[in-house]
């Protein structure tokens, strides 16, 4: 809705000069991405080294899970965040939705974070006891202390979600590679070079496109798949009495809003910083907004159905829940996953004139970044201080004490998120920072004419 | 393949306008058939009401029925409505035009029967209908705002009255074109309800902000709605099955899918029965299919969640609960028909685009996916119930009498009578967000492609 | 010159060793609160009212059977489940620790029931009827209700009130096994007990400390008021009554 009266017309630029533009900035790179490719790569190791100091001091094993609780956050904080990045890019492009085409390749390099990720899980299954006579997702029992089972699955639970994992990981590697060899192509031509795989015919380009539908639809139900098992075997499971079916969705609602925070400020990023400014303007975040909007209110919306149903049922054990999640020692915690995760964003995206701008919508996902990762540190910090021995029983007999994180803490989150960023800069030389065919793709398909006494957008909608 | 339609305004006008202003051959024989067991129905209700709830199948441990399933069902109808013309509003979906106005219509009234479900369910019936009034009528005792039960009324009727506002505000441009071609008493009616419209540029844009607005918030009344009915039984403890989490959002997309089915069903219904294939056609049905495809899928992740939850606390009772639904007669065969009709047959057929755009299997399907949410329903408050103590001296078995199968088959005569009440007095589609679609289809042509295109205001 | 009454929380003692499922407790109980008289078709269709109900169970085979006797009666729980749950506060906790049962204004929505994990709720799915020859046999103190309404175990708090109304009217407070409900007056073996936790001499408290006691369904956090002593099976290798 045009509020002020004119219609916004974005520049129009044809595919020749896009195709230039993109480039030329692609092939010239500066110090400043050398600069901060190395800091990231240099805090990156910090963290490794922070991890092995904390292994020789506090040391790895079931027992010792208490003090690891931060390295769990921060796996799961990069799995809600960067991990979730390309479900956002795979739903838009299921609802053929044109602004997703300058965030694309974005979503796909965040994608190749899972192999980030699928180390950090491999270091945090040192953690975690086996799946027998304890509640996991793979109801394991010896028929005796609980007697509805499902057998015995060895290796449960660490083989099984490491399986799914790898899928993921498959998967992001995959949509990355699938749309960014035909940007290589391109950027081959221009710099002389021969081509070696993508020619462009009309088989490669239907094979990249049920390939990457096919592909983004498998990483979407793996993701979902993967934070839902995540999220229960590596925190529900851990707390005694926690019995919360709607916490797996609403992971996936966290990691939908992480997700779609993170596309939304590497937008602005790449606008600011990369100059993209007449590519990615108002309309991409005025679109990106609504959604976040509606992903703030849904993670409302998920958070309360939990707390009611405990709340209002007044059980023991489920209150030991509450106290440990909520009001007991993480409670400055969860206000803060509160007030950045939903009331802020909902009170900064709820004015159509902040989601109509570009620096609007980019604090409101940095917002929700911050309380992403106070939510992740009450859920991970939180269940993984209660104590082993108390893993199997009915209910908490006693909620731990609040563990804040040290020295060694911090520097392994801190090189987690710098690995993270490491990866996404690093490979992001390797094709353009736009994706070019859809970029191009998206170009084509608008036109401006005239209608009646004005001049109009018009849009392609191809079946 | 989208079609590029042009049809002149008169047209649309003539086509969309003959059953309001000429009613069809068999349109009073169906009405009368409804009328008849409307009429039973209502007899056995005065029955009920006069003998006692005995009549009723229901027994203690199992003290809800029927009535209830019914009733959650309604009301999971009722979320077609917002889904189709507030979502698809927001997000300008072209193909959404045909259904809004029979999607809303149909919200509106699976929500009137599905509020009368609890007040016939009651013991006193003429005692709750008064004193669940948000209003200290007797005594100065208020309401016990703790109770779900009060939610729901608060709910069910904020949405009402927010859906019941959506129709009429959508009304008003095709009441103008009634009241211009009508006379007489239908005039007189017509003019009030079209409230002085002229189509001013003004007033259209009053009229889509109007819309908009309504839209953004009826997105929470809708979302709430069904989540406080599933708070009814999510907060209890005494039911093994019940305090679950994950109900709310569970039932909401279980509604969301039923009620899209429902639309499939009534516009599959509304083309054969008015004759409107040029305004409803197979890439309108194929794309509810698409959405239908992921919401079911959405559907189908959350109800796999429910149930490997009880499975999850490796209670024993909790696991009996789910022995029973899902492999003891009659509710484990009731679970696997449920399970086919709403998800394992469905869903994988409308991948293929052929099935989607072929209108007969369209509605048979659709069809059943409501057949399998129905049993849903069932299955995941009466077996709960049959169970509900972990010592089996009280346990029971559900029969439903036949005054609550009479009741039930009323409701949906009843919603389909009043659907085709309101299809003889409006037009179903809405003529102005047909002829808006008109006026914004465009086409580009790419190489040797004409793409279909759409003009887009900003 | 009147003191105030001390404050009552009334509880009851339930012995399940001494329980030989006579269901004394049964009928007095229905004698005295003007239950509808059950039927066999009534039993038949599973909603026969019995404020206080014998469960019983059989364990074992022939023939080595033994017949086990549980009762049950609202437990006046002090977090209950079926308060919050009435639209219409038709049923609430009063400061004597009772749960309250309010009949005139209970519309029959059947929630609390749902909610109760001890089942120990009656819904009037007919109206109540006797025959002629035993209306006389109605108590007074004792509101008849109709149908559509739910009932339950009051504890007799016609009694209670009796006895309250007694003991202020002489200026004293209300003694130790003053106050009986139908059911633990009538029990031929004692199994019953009731009285005021609060009163320091009640016999309540021997009880209460027993190694036997235990409250049914505890994990769920309800805070019953009855507490249960459970069987001793000398031939058990267990305790026999936990649930």
């Amino acid at each position: 809705m045009h509020s002020n009266g004119h219609h916004h017309i974005p520049p129009v630029v044809t595919v020749q000069e896009f195709t230039e533009d993109v480039v030329a900035r692609h092939i010239a790179i500066g110090p400043r991405y050398r600069r901060a490719l190395m800091i990231f790569g240099v805090l990156f190791l910090l963290g490794v080294a922070a991890f092995v100091a904390k292994a020789a001091t506090d040391g790895i094993g079931v027992d010792k899970r208490a003090s690891w609780g931060y390295l769990a956050a921060i796996t799961a904080y990069l799995l809600t965040t960067a991990g979730t990045a390309p479900l956002a890019l795979i739903g838009l492009r299921a609802i053929k939705a044109h602004w997703r085409r300058p965030l694309a390749r974005l979503a796909e390099l965040y994608g190749l974070v899972t192999v980030l990720i699928l180390l950090l899980v491999v270091a945090l299954m040192f953690f975690i006891p086996s799946a027998m006579n304890r509640r996991t997702m793979y109801f394991q029992s010896d028929g005796v202390t609980f007697p509805g089972t499902l057998g015995k699955i060895p290796g449960a639970p660490h083989v099984y979600d490491l399986v799914l994992l790898l899928a993921l990981v498959a998967g992001g590697i995959g949509l990355w590679w699938l749309s960014a060899r035909a940007d290589k192509g391109l950027i081959a031509d221009h710099q002389g070079k021969p081509r070696n795989t993508f020619w462009g015919t009309a088989k490669q380009w239907k094979v990249q496109q049920v390939g990457l539908g096919l592909l983004g639809a498998a990483y979407f139900i793996t993701a979902v798949g993967f934070i839902t098992f995540f999220s229960i075997d590596f925190a529900m499971a851990l707390a005694p009495g926690w019995k919360d079916a709607i916490f797996a969705p609403l992971q996936g609602i966290t990691g939908l809003q992480g997700g779609l925070a993170t596309l939304i400020l590497s937008m602005y990023v790449l606008r600011r910083w990369g100059h993209f400014e007449r590519y990615i303007f108002m309309e991409h975040f005025w679109a990106a907004s609504k959604i976040l909007l509606a992903l703030c209110l849904l993670w409302f919306y998920f958070s309360w159905s939990a707390f009611i149903i405990f709340w209002y049922g007044r059980q023991p054990a489920e209150f030991s829940v509450m106290q440990l999640l909520y009001f007991g020692p993480y409670e400055w915690f969860f206000y803060g996953a509160f007030l950045f995760c939903f009331v802020a964003p909902f009170l900064t995206l709820l004015w159509n004139s902040v989601r109509k701008s570009a620096t609007g919508p980019a604090i409101a996902a940095g917002m929700i970044l911050v309380g992403n990762l106070f939510d992740k540190i009450r859920l991970y910090a939180g269940t993984w201080s209660v104590p082993n021995d108390q893993i199997a029983d009915h209910a908490m007999s006693s909620v731990p004490l609040v563990r804040y994180p040290n020295a060694l803490d911090i520097m392994m989150m801190v090189g987690a998120v710098s690995g993270a960023l490491f990866i996404v800069l690093w490979m992001g030389r390797k094709a353009p920072i736009v994706s070019m065919w859809e970029m191009s793709e998206g170009l084509r398909l608008r036109v401006v004419r005239n209608f009646l006494r004005t001049r109009l957008t018009v849009l392609g909608k191809p079946e | 393949m989208q079609q590029r339609v042009v049809l002149s305004h008169e047209k649309i006008n003539a086509d969309l306008l003959k059953n309001v202003l000429k009613a069809p051959f068999w349109y009073w024989a169906i009405m009368g058939f409804l009328g008849a067991i409307v009429l039973v129905g209502s007899v056995t209700v005065a029955f009920l009401l006069n003998k006692g709830f005995g009549l009723s199948g229901t027994n203690r441990p199992i003290m809800w029925g029927l009535l209830i399933v019914d009733f959650v069902f309604w009301i999971g109808i009722s979320h077609a409505g917002v889904m189709l013309s507030a979502i698809l509003r927001l997000s300008k979906a072209e193909w959404r035009r045909p259904a809004t106005r029979a999607a809303e219509v149909l919200t509106v009234f699976s929500l009137m029967i599905a509020a009368l479900h609890p007040v016939v369910h009651a013991g006193r019936a003429w005692r709750i209908i008064y004193w669940a009034f948000p209003f200290d009528f007797s005594r100065g005792v208020w309401v016990n705002v703790r109770s779900p039960l009060i939610w729901d009324p608060a709910a069910i009727f904020t949405y009402l009255t927010g859906s019941t506002l959506f129709v009429i505000i959508a009304l008003i441009p095709d009441m103008a074109v009634l009241r211009d071609r009508t006379s007489g008493l239908k005039h007189t009616v017509y003019r009030a309800l079209a409230m002085g419209w002229r189509g001013t540029p003004r007033q259209w844009k009053l009229q889509i902000v109007a819309g908009f607005l309504l839209s953004a918030l009826l997105l929470p009344v809708f979302v709430s709605v069904h989540s406080i009915v599933s708070w009814d039984f999510a907060v209890m403890i005494g039911i093994e099955g019940y305090h679950v989490t994950i109900f709310a959002p569970y039932f909401v997309i279980g509604a969301v899918l039923s009620g899209v089915s429902a639309v499939i069903t009534m516009m599959i219904l509304m083309k054969w029965m008015f004759g409107w294939g040029d305004y409803i056609r197979e890439e309108h049905i194929e794309n509810l299919a698409k959405l239908l495809v992921i919401i079911g899928t959405g559907w189908f992740y959350f109800f796999f969640v429910e149930f490997i939850f009880a499975l999850y606390s490796l209670e024993p009772q909790e696991i009996a609960l789910r022995e029973l639904q899902a492999f003891t007669s009659p509710y484990g065969y009731l679970a696997l028909v449920f399970i086919f009709l709403s998800y394992l047959i469905p869903i994988p057929m409308w991948l293929v685009p052929k099935v989607r755009r072929n209108l007969q299997i369209m509605f048979w399907s659709s069809l059943v996916v409501n057949v399998g949410m129905w049993l849903e329903r069932f299955l995941i408050i009466i077996p709960g119930l049959a169970r509900k103590q972990v010592w089996p001296f009280d346990w029971s078995t559900y029969h439903p009498s036949i005054v609550e199968i009479i009741i039930v088959v009323t409701a949906y005569a009843l919603v389909f009578l009043l659907l085709l009440t309101f299809a003889k007095l409006f037009p179903l589609i809405p003529l102005f967000d047909v002829k808006e679609g008109q006026t914004l289809s465009d086409e580009i042509v790419i190489g040797k492609r004409r793409v279909p295109a759409l003009r887009v205001e900003e | 010159m009147v003191s105030p009454p001390r404050e009552r929380k009334w509880q009851m003692v339930v012995d399940v060793d001494r329980c030989t499922g006579c269901q004394a407790c049964v009928v007095a109980c229905q004698a005295e609160n003007n239950i509808p008289m059950n039927s066999e078709s009534i039993f038949n269709q599973k909603r026969a009212m019995q404020w206080i109900r014998i469960e019983r169970y059989w364990e074992g085979e022939f023939p080595n059977v033994k017949a086990r006797f549980m009762p049950f009666l609202c437990q006046h729980c002090n977090n209950a489940p079926c308060e919050p749950v009435c639209p219409v506060f038709a049923t609430y906790h009063n400061n004597e620790g009772l749960n309250v049962q309010v009949y005139n204004r209970c519309v029959g929505t059947r929630f609390c029931q749902n909610n109760c994990p001890y089942h120990a709720r009656y819904f009037n799915f007919w109206e109540p009827m006797w025959p002629e020859s035993m209306r006389n046999q109605l108590n007074p103190d004792v509101t008849v209700r109709g149908r559509g309404i739910m009932e339950k175990c009051t504890f007799c708090v016609q009694r209670i009130r009796r006895g309250e109304l007694d003991a202020k009217r002489q200026n004293r407070e209300v003694r130790d096994g003053e106050v009986q409900p139908a059911c633990a007056q009538a029990c031929p073996t004692n199994a019953l007990v009731f009285g005021d936790i609060k009163d320091p001499d009640s016999k309540l408290h021997e009880f209460v400390e027993s190694k036997r006691h235990f409250l049914v369904r505890e994990e769920l956090g309800t805070e019953p008021n009855v507490i249960y002593l459970s069987k001793v099976d000398l031939e058990a290798k267990e305790v026999a009554g936990h649930a």
